[in-house]
């Protein structure tokens, strides 16, 4: 129960938008933050890095952030991980590192002893409770200017409001891909067992974090992200329009009951993906758009 | 003409600055609307409006009469529910544009979203491009002209109107059909086209409905009462006559039950607990019991005009319609004369009670049926309906014997239709969008009037959350005990959770969220008093509403008839000569000295404790007198206060009731004299209001006493509402087939694993040795209906007509067949680790489980690879008419799934379940615990007229096998039809993705014996 908010530039071209990318996404979320003021966050994909990966952990409160951050570097460290830059911003630890290793054994060794954001060479999950304006000054989300990212600001339904049940969610073990997601899957249960028996792992009771595992289960099998995305439309229940961001591309799928709104603006240089038009209007601000509404069971996916 | 900017003026006052250009005629210019919400909500004047640029959701919505022109695009919802006038958009509209349209010209030159026109009832809705899926979703009336593509599923589930399509069909919906447009209605076409300027040179196509689904088919014949005792209790059996009536009754009608009032067996409810003060004793005519403040203002948190109760009550919503005009007439004399507040329920507002009631809450539904912006100025508070106590996840039903062209009108509909509302409205499908719905409903109303919500009880402690986040006023909440005119007696039964569950999830909801006692919660559902009022506020509700007692008191007899419309006491009917035996002011009068008891009882309580204020009463002041009620509300549990308040000599005797028992646990003899007397004693009789205190203060019986098992009937569903979507049950499919495999994981089955796949979740056994009738009917249905026959021998057809799947249930008397599709092996009598074969690589194999022999033949089973299991939770399948020896053991499922579980198995092996299936609600139950198909036997054998004679089923008469072969295939239906409208109500398009998380037990018992949690009563969930 949420608002979405994708944007990609197609081509390298920038001429058409007067702000930056991670503004862009700032300003469709605030546009519609009627619909969640619980919590936001931003799925953002920086260049690639060669050889090295962005890791991104939660701190949580309860105990002494030092002492978290030790715990974390001594455990990437047993995982021959070597940190080259690090940062503290708001409740999270983000580190830049050298990794030869698979992400998915990583994700493995680590997964259940911390709390991961996301692991990517391009991307960086940020999202905690609050709202968008204040969480992007907060995170300096509107100096990003990469290619793309996802976005969401999010009403609660089912799971609690902590930052970790805030949305974007990391494809847990798969490098680079992020989903956010309105709506709700009804056969969560059916779902999460199903994965869990697989061996995936799950962080919280959020529904879409179960997109995004059911995503990096499939891809793990070998199936393209486009033939996962069609395969989600008859394996999750319920009523969803969610967007799956990767290193090149942004993609969604949405249920056949289309009960979630999801808007597109498109011009030559870039595709911007909103809940609602307000949202994708307050990029271009006086202007009247050309825009479009997926249809419902469909799923799209568009690369840089 | 005058300019408003949007980019600098907020939206609140720009509509109230524009309604104040309609007041003096003033046509108004809009710049930088950047798709703003809410542009010319609630206008009702004629003035023309230009917005330069793309609006936002509900452009123009809840209007009447404003020409309004948008120069880009819309969004969601443009003219809803737009009485006159007329909006054109240059580009296109997003979904549902025109929903539930009542009158004047929407004309979009773009391209228009899903569910165009949805709930249309009037009026002209128009698309220059191509339409997307489902337009003219459920439209009643008027005309909608696409010139372009239709869309997929054009006109699905349509009553009326008429669609024209310039373009290609897509694929037409349910229940619509294609015919040939007449000349006459071309050329008024052509002449809208030239009106607008808008060239078109094609030819049309009319969409109309089929008229294969309007009304329900066979009707249910008038059938015995059966009085609650029968069926519910200790002492009911197991296979008891209702039991037998409703499987008979499916038989003959091929559907769901349909009756009204609400939950008819016994509930944990309000009279489980018990005041630490008794009121009774603490009575004194000298007492000011006036004294005591009950006053209660609810709905101002967000600065609107709040409700003025003169005593925390309210009347329930109940519709016109569902009851008479002077029903309605009556109640709102009622509600004056004890100065509390009415409710219009769904259909729109009947003037003459808008006239009587002081103040009148409107409350809107899915179909939006009578809804209007000048009903909606003239109302006291605005109430959305998600879903009820009496029908979660169902629309209202109002029967065609009650749709009377005079309600017809008002609602905006065609006549003489078995209406079944939508289960959800077409603009709020989450909690995302109820917030713009809220909204919208303010801006109508400048923010002036309340806007509340109505919600049943179930996925409860989430839901509170997104209408106390979404900006709320208060919440009415209902338990499963709520009443209704009519609804599906299963959901009736088996949707939802007891009041005070409902309430006390609400409670722990808010608390969660650092909310308590900031969302007034109005709790309904079974409330008969002034004793279960204080027990409600004393448990945080800050008001309570009264449906079926107040009924009651103004004299309804209680015989459930309310859907068939043949109410003989002229409540719950549309017949004159029946509404002429309700003289309005005795029954008014009535319902107004009922009140005025309930006010007496309330301050009794209070006063009792020595309060002022009925809210200071609290928990603390509470003890439950049974482990149920203590368990669902956290009270102490204290049995010791029953005897100090059974009857000591002082006090009245408890009441004697004589004659047959009535069909509703809640609404007894017992507590239905108390009613109708609080109904005749006037508050100033101190005597007789104390012997009435007297009485309501003596506890029932515990309807749950030790002796009762585990049972099926004390599992209940969470039905979807706010945090999930519902799937329609009237009219959205939910697919039911199933595929029994050992193989159930993401992605494709290997060729090599065997399956079985049925139509219906459903398998019959037993019928062995019936009479050869039976069980060539039995073939024939089960073949047709892809079921499949689990038994020693097949059934055959003796026809060349194909028979059923046939899952050969193998023991030492005979031998195992390759040419049956499965193969179980029976293990009852002890599980040995001998070979079990497959005769052919495809034959699927499974054995049977019981409670004995399930720790060591599940991991048998999974070693060899089986396929399915057959979890037997009667003394033996292969006996006959096992189900009768004894109900069924529900432990075997919880322990087979545990089991199973643990060793990390779940799906790798088909479960079945077979023992006490009575019906679809039974399988959705086996379903949500993870079986793939319930088998019936004795539930069978009753849909053929068997009859029980002692511990067996015998068959004395022998219809010709075409009838049996109808009363099978009728049965089928309906239990089918039961499992998959249980599915949609949790928000399931499959009835395989229920879960045993959709479930809650009322009982204690059932609760150990299942492993699934009470309806209430966890503290605080892990991560919160």
């Amino acid at each position: 129960m949420c608002a979405i908010a994708g944007f990609l530039f197609k081509n390298g071209k920038r001429n058409t938008l007067n702000m930056s990318t991670g503004e862009a996404l700032t300003s469709m979320l605030d546009a519609t933050l009627h619909r969640g003021p619980d919590s936001a966050g931003w799925a953002l994909y920086h260049e690639p890095l060669k050889d090295q990966l962005r890791i991104r952990f939660f701190i949580t409160g309860d105990r002494p952030e030092s002492s978290q951050i030790q715990e974390i570097k001594t455990l990437l460290k047993k995982q021959s991980v070597e940190i080259r830059e690090e940062e503290v911003t708001g409740c999270t630890f983000g580190v830049i590192a050298s990794y030869e290793g698979d992400v998915l054994a990583l994700t493995q060794a680590i997964g259940g002893k911390t709390k991961l954001v996301s692991i990517g060479s391009s991307l960086d999950i940020i999202k905690d409770v609050g709202q968008p304006r204040d969480l992007a000054a907060k995170y300096n989300i509107n100096r990003f200017n990469g290619n793309h990212g996802i976005a969401h600001i999010r009403l609660a339904t089912e799971s609690g409001v902590h930052p970790d049940t805030a949305h974007p969610f990391w494809a847990c073990g798969f490098s680079d891909v992020a989903t956010a997601h309105n709506g709700q899957i009804t056969n969560y249960w059916i779902m999460r067992r199903r994965l869990e028996r697989k061996g995936m792992r799950f962080q919280t009771e959020n529904d879409t974090e179960l997109i995004a595992v059911y995503l990096a289960y499939q891809m793990s099998l070998g199936t393209p992200l486009d033939d996962a995305l069609e395969y989600s439309l008859e394996d999750l229940d319920g009523t969803f329009s969610y967007l799956v961001a990767t290193e090149n591309a942004i993609g969604y799928a949405k249920d056949k009951l289309a009960a979630k709104p999801m808007v597109k603006y498109e011009d030559d240089e870039l595709i911007a993906i909103s809940s609602e038009e307000v949202g994708l209007n307050s990029l271009f601000p006086g202007r009247a758009l050309e825009t479009t509404e997926p249809a419902p069971f469909t799923c799209g996916l568009w690369s840089r | 003409m005058a300019t408003i900017d949007l980019s600098t003026m907020p939206i609140r006052t720009a509509n109230e600055v524009i309604k104040g250009y309609g007041a003096i005629h003033k046509d108004v210019t809009i710049v930088n609307p950047d798709a703003r919400h809410y542009i010319g909500v609630g206008l009702t004047n004629p003035i023309a409006v230009e917005i330069q640029g793309s609006a936002g959701y509900f452009c123009g919505g809840l209007s009447d009469g404003p020409n309004i022109h948008v120069e880009k695009n819309v969004s969601w919802g443009v003219g809803d529910n737009m009485l006159a006038g007329s909006i054109v958009v240059e580009g296109n509209a997003g979904a549902i544009a025109g929903e539930a349209l009542r009158g004047g010209e929407i004309v979009i030159k773009g391209n228009m979203g899903s569910r165009a026109g949805q709930v249309m009832k009037k009026g002209t809705l128009f698309c220059g491009g191509s339409a997307s899926f489902m337009a003219g979703y459920m439209m009643y009336g008027g005309k909608m002209i696409i010139l372009g593509n239709s869309g997929e599923r054009v006109g699905e589930n349509m009553a009326g109107g008429e669609i024209f399509i310039g373009g290609r069909i897509d694929s037409l919906g349910c229940d619509a059909k294609v015919i040939e447009p007449g000349q006459k209605e071309i050329e008024e076409i052509l002449s809208f086209l030239e009106r607008y300027e808008i060239p078109f040179a094609g030819t049309f196509k009319k969409i109309v409905n089929a008229g294969q689904d309007l009304t329900y088919g066979t009707p249910e014949k008038k059938n015995p009462r059966i009085s609650f005792p029968v069926f519910s209790g200790a002492d009911s059996s197991y296979w008891n006559d209702k039991i037998q009536q409703d499987i008979r009754v499916k038989s003959e009608i091929g559907r769901y039950r349909i009756r009204g009032y609400g939950t008819t067996r016994n509930i944990p409810h309000f009279s489980d607990l018990a005041f630490k003060k008794d009121a009774f004793s603490s009575l004194d005519e000298k007492n000011e019991l006036s004294a005591v403040q009950l006053r209660t203002l609810i709905g101002d948190r967000h600065g609107a005009r709040a409700i003025d109760l003169s005593m925390p009550v309210m009347i329930a919503p109940m519709s016109f319609g569902a009851l008479s005009p002077v029903m309605k007439q009556a109640l709102g004399i009622a509600s004056r004369l004890s100065s509390i507040a009415d409710n219009t329920g769904e259909g729109g507002m009947y003037s003459v009670e808008r006239a009587e009631a002081r103040q009148l809450i409107a409350q809107c539904l899915s179909g939006r049926l009578g809804w209007n912006i000048h009903d909606m100025k003239r109302s006291d508070g605005l109430e959305l309906y998600i879903s009820q106590g009496a029908k979660p996840g169902l629309g209202g039903q109002l029967m065609a014997s009650k749709l009377t062209q005079e309600i017809a009108d008002m609602r905006g509909i065609p006549a003489g239709m078995d209406l079944r509302s939508p289960s959800r409205h077409p603009d709020i499908l989450g909690g995302d969008d109820l917030v713009m719905k809220v909204n919208e409903f303010k801006e109508s109303v400048g923010g002036r009037l309340p806007v509340s919500i109505k919600l049943g009880g179930g996925r409860t402690r989430d839901d509170v959350k997104i209408a106390f986040k979404d900006g709320l006023d208060f919440v009415e909440l209902d338990g499963l005990q709520g009443g209704t005119g009519a609804t599906g007696d299963e959901v009736a039964e088996y949707v939802g959770i007891p009041t005070i569950s409902a309430l006390m999830e609400a409670m722990d909801g808010l608390e969660e969220i650092d909310a308590g006692g900031q969302l007034p919660i109005i709790l309904m559902g079974g409330i008969q008093s002034g004793i279960d009022a204080a027990k409600a506020i004393a448990l945080g509700a800050s008001a309570v509403g009264l449906g079926t007692s107040i009924l009651v008191a103004g004299g309804c007899t209680g015989c459930m008839e309310c859907s068939t419309g043949n109410c003989p006491v002229g409540m719950a009917t549309q017949n004159k000569e029946l509404t002429a035996r309700c003289d309005v002011e005795k029954v008014a009068l009535r319902m107004h000295t009922y009140l005025e008891s309930v006010r007496w009882q309330m301050a009794a309580v209070a006063n009792a404790f020595g309060y002022t204020d009925i809210r200071q009463i609290s928990r603390n002041d509470l003890v439950a007198l049974t482990p149920e009620a203590a368990a669902l509300t956290r009270l102490p549990y204290c049995p010791e206060y029953r005897e100090r308040l059974a009857a000591p000599s002082d006090r009245p005797a408890p009441l004697t009731v004589k004659g047959r028992e009535t069909g509703s646990a809640n609404y007894s003899k017992r507590n239905r004299n108390i009613i109708r007397e609080m109904a005749g004693t006037d508050s100033t009789d101190f005597k007789g209001q104390s012997t009435l205190l007297g009485q309501l203060l003596l506890p029932r019986e515990n309807p749950f006493p030790e002796t009762r098992p585990a049972h099926p009937d004390d599992i209940v569903f969470l039905s979807a509402a706010l945090t999930r979507l519902v799937i329609d049950p009237y009219r959205e499919e939910c697919a039911t087939e199933t595929c029994i495999s050992r193989w159930r994981e993401i992605g494709r089955r290997p060729p090599e694993i065997p399956s079985l796949t049925l139509d219906e979740p459903i398998l019959v056994s037993g019928f062995d040795d019936a009479p050869e009738n039976i069980r060539v009917a039995l073939a024939d249905v089960l073949a047709k209906k892809g079921c499949g026959y689990v038994g020693r021998r097949p059934l055959t057809t003796g026809t060349e007509a194909p028979t059923p799947k046939w899952l050969q249930l193998v023991d030492g008397t005979v031998e195992p067949k390759p040419a049956a599709d499965v193969l179980i092996y029976d293990c009852r009598t002890g599980f040995e680790k001998t070979p079990m074969p497959r005769l052919r690589p495809d034959q699927l194999v499974g054995i049977t489980v019981t409670a004995k022999t399930l720790s060591d033949s599940i991991p048998f089973a999974l070693e060899q690879q089986m396929d399915m299991l057959v979890l037997d939770c009667t003394n033996g399948i292969m006996a006959p008419w096992a189900e009768l020896q004894a109900p069924p053991d529900l432990t075997v499922l919880r322990d087979a799934v545990a089991l199973l579980r643990k060793l990390g198995k779940e799906e790798e092996i088909a479960l079945l379940n077979f023992g006490g299936m009575r019906s679809g609600t039974d399988v959705a139950k086996a379903l949500a615990t993870n079986c793939l198909a319930s088998v019936f036997s004795v539930g069978a054998g009753f849909a053929m007229g068997g009859v029980l004679e002692e511990n067996r089923m015998v068959f004395p008469d022998l219809p010709p096998v075409t009838t049996l072969a109808d009363s099978v295939e009728n049965w089928i239906k309906a239990t089918s039809q039961e499992a998959a409208m249980i599915a949609r109500c949790t928000g399931k398009t499959s009835v395989h993705n229920l879960e045993p998380e959709d479930m809650r037990c009322i009982t204690i018992a059932t609760a150990e014996a299942t492993g699934l949690p009470l309806a209430s009563g966890q503290v605080k969930r892990e991560g919160f």
